[in-house]
């Protein structure tokens, strides 16, 4: 069973749900882990300070020539819809940060002549904090492409019976690959007029990719009422709403887990790891 | 390249990215890879012929994308007002010369600014 927490809008309360959460939920069962697959920014870490157990670089494909016979025929540089292989008259160049790692290139040349190598963006880490299991990816500054990364994350994750998933905010590529497999997104939104237009854009994205998306109102009682209209209208279920409090943000703001910090905020995530607990039922 | 190419006064083809046009009074484009379309002149122009740039609005990789496409296309030169770095590159790498041209000349003014000796380096 794989829970995402996502949100169209950055700084909603993502990662205040999603570490939260999983930590109510590894203490009701076993087999819990907290993955923070928004490698751009992860950190989970933070608020548990896990003790790693593994760590290890990961990278991606990209094609290289490295000295093979070349006849200069272009096939691949025609092949790549990403403009990562230019074939010249004396040389093959490959620009790994446009390589999206598909292959093509390696199944046009008719000589055979291109291999992969590894291409290395980003550090898986696994873990626990009690017994909660802990997984995150860090993709190096600079590098653009983050889905393979997000992906591995994911994937290492998932060897738990419940990942709760920190997915990276937006509806790109790298939300997409966040989310795609999960059983259900829990969208954290706020009620104002930014919360309101990113969380269509994060139904939106759900629709797409026909997943099932629940929502957690954070700072519930500021803005408007325009974010319950849509979620009510789309038939999206309110997991929880959660007030604005000073002393969560008082929580987040020196590393310390909310829940444990605040007796009505405790509760709140309680619930909601109980609601999804009967959800989930006999499947794990 | 043809025998004829090789006897002309300007050897190979020489590119000049446009925004619109497809001829020589078209207005020399901003942008080399961003380019829509680029109008390849041989024989001293008199022989031009409009090819579109299907990687202009490319999400990543136009640049050498669109050097890829001019290298298909037996260009020699390219004339635009402005290569970005990996463009460039992969230019030079396919045996191209990027030239930098004042966006909005005339096609035909650039040209007869271009230096002899550039057109017969690239070839």
């Amino acid at each position: 069973m794989r829970l995402a927490v996502a949100s169209g809008k950055g700084g909603t309360g993502k990662t205040l749900v999603a570490t939260n959460l999983a930590w109510s939920l590894a203490a009701r069962r076993a087999g819990v882990a907290y993955v923070d697959a928004d490698v751009e920014a992860p950190n989970g870490h933070l608020f548990f300070q896990p003790d790693f157990t593994w760590i290890e670089r990961h990278g991606v494909p990209v094609p290289t020539l490295d000295g093979a016979h070349c006849a200069g025929c272009g096939e691949c540089a025609s092949a790549c819809q990403f403009g990562a292989i230019v074939s010249g008259p004396d040389a093959v160049t490959v620009y790994p940060d446009l390589c999206h790692a598909c292959g093509v290139c390696l199944r046009a040349c008719p000589e055979a002549s291109l291999r992969e190598v590894v291409r290395e963006t980003g550090t898986l880490r696994r873990g626990h904090v009690g017994r909660m299991g802990f997984v995150d990816g860090t993709l190096d500054p600079g590098e653009a492409r983050s889905a393979p990364l997000i992906q591995a994350t994911v994937a290492l994750g998932g060897e738990a019976n419940l990942a709760v998933l920190d997915a990276p905010p937006g509806t790109s590529c790298a939300a997409v690959a966040a989310v795609e497999d999960a059983d259900l997104v829990i969208l954290v939104c706020e009620p104002t007029p930014f919360g309101l237009h990113d969380l269509e854009l994060s139904l939106q994205m759900c629709a797409t990719l026909g997943l099932e998306a629940a929502a957690v109102i954070n700072r519930s009682d500021l803005g408007d009422s325009q974010v319950r209209s849509l979620l009510a209208r789309e038939r999206v279920p309110v997991l929880a709403e959660v007030p604005f409090d000073p002393e969560i943000a008082a929580a987040c703001a020196s590393g310390m887990l909310a829940s444990a910090q605040v007796p009505g905020f405790a509760s709140t995530v309680e619930a909601v790891a109980d609601q999804l607990l009967a959800r989930c039922g006999g499947r794990q | 390249m043809s025998d004829m190419d090789k006897q002309s006064p300007v050897r190979g083809c020489v590119a000049v990215a446009v925004v619109e046009g497809s001829d020589l009074s078209a207005a020399v484009g901003a942008h080399f890879g961003r380019s829509p379309r680029f109008l390849l002149v041989r024989d001293s122009g008199a022989n031009v012929q409009a090819l579109d740039n299907s990687h202009a609005e490319a999400a990543q990789g136009a640049g050498t994308a669109t050097a890829s496409l001019l290298i298909r296309n037996g260009v020699t030169v390219v004339l635009a007002g402005q290569f970005g770095p990996k463009a460039e590159d992969a230019l030079r790498a396919g045996g191209i010369l990027p030239v930098v041209v004042r966006p909005g000349t005339r096609a035909d003014e650039a040209l007869a600014q271009l230096q002899p000796e550039m057109l017969r380096a690239a070839d």
